[in-house]
């Protein structure tokens, strides 16, 4: 496979990896490396590529695991705790100065959320895959993500309102 | 749309049972209408979808190139092996020539040693011989003393 014909494939999904990646480990920097590290990794197995039916779904499950891993080392490692001692969730929020209070409230619920649920929000709300997509991308039953979602968009709502009524900080 | 409508369709939403299309109708109505205040929390909540809808990665990808050498190193790295070959060879062979002779070897210096003594005794007796021809000159005199 060329380059050419490699890039053809994977740069019309390659913002759905960030964004799904910058959801998982919130730090921009993170998602950034996690991106290049799961594009290297299909770039070697792209003999394979042709295979899969839909390359999409599957890079979206790398990345997906890729973060976990990423997560998992990451509160090993203690790195987690400087991460929250020491960013406010407002830095986190730079490139969207011009949204409302309302919506980084939102940007500040996501985050509070499980990785499961803030995985089903962000691929479903967010990126507006389908059902079948989905739980393929998370390897799931779609009955079960349609269950963990309306948890997720509840926990949100929930959160959301609770906010409102302490007033828009 | 009407607000009966949408309440419901919010409703459908929380339960995960709308349709992508549904949840668009419900993001475009958020996004356009003046809400009531019990329904402006959701006004944020589906901006902030589309927020992050707007995140970009802004790093490109660039595709790792394989290194391909100059073939001069081929040549370069042949030419060096072949220049120490010949050196170690060479190392070897001055090194060990003195001390350690083949089987072949010695027994061909053996047979030099043995032929060199066959051919000392040839003329160690030749030279008997070439005494014993003293007599001869005699006889010579006295043959010149008969034909002057």
């Amino acid at each position: 496979m060329k380059q050419q014909e490699f890039l053809n494939i994977v740069l019309p999904f390659r913002d759905k990896m960030y964004r799904l990646a910058r959801r998982i480990l919130v730090s921009t920097d993170e998602a950034e490396d996690a991106v290049q590290e799961v594009l290297l990794k299909l770039w070697k197995g792209k003999e394979r590529m042709s295979n899969y039916k839909n390359p999409e779904a599957f890079a979206m499950t790398m990345t997906k695991n890729y973060c976990l891993d990423r997560l998992k080392s990451k509160q090993a490692g203690h790195l987690k705790i400087v991460h929250s001692n020491y960013q406010s969730p407002h830095a986190r929020l730079q490139d969207q100065v011009e949204a409302n209070d309302g919506v980084r409230m939102v940007f500040e619920i996501m985050e509070t959320l499980p990785e499961q649920q803030k995985m089903i929000i962000q691929l479903r709300d967010v990126e507006q895959y389908e059902f079948d997509e989905i739980a393929e991308i998370l390897d799931m039953k779609p009955t079960a993500i349609r269950v963990a979602l309306s948890r997720a968009r509840k926990a949100v709502r929930e959160a959301l309102i609770k906010k409102y009524n302490y007033g828009v900080s | 749309m009407e607000l009966a409508k949408i309440e419901s369709l919010l409703e459908q939403y929380f339960e995960g049972n709308t349709t992508l299309e549904q949840e668009a109708q419900l993001q475009q109505y958020f996004a356009t209408a003046d809400l009531p205040d019990h329904l402006a929390p959701y006004k944020d909540l589906f901006a902030g979808f589309g927020y992050m809808r707007q995140q970009k990665s802004e790093t490109e990808f660039v595709v790792p190139q394989v290194k391909r050498r100059n073939p001069i190193w081929g040549y370069a790295a042949a030419a060096l092996i072949g220049v120490l070959l010949s050196v170690g060879v060479f190392m070897n062979n001055s090194a060990d020539d003195a001390p350690t002779l083949t089987a072949e070897q010695q027994e061909a210096i053996e047979a030099f040693e043995e032929a060199k003594k066959a051919l000392q005794m040839l003329s160690g007796n030749l030279n008997d011989g070439i005494e014993g021809m003293a007599y001869l000159n005699e006889f010579d005199k006295a043959a010149e003393q008969i034909f002057k």
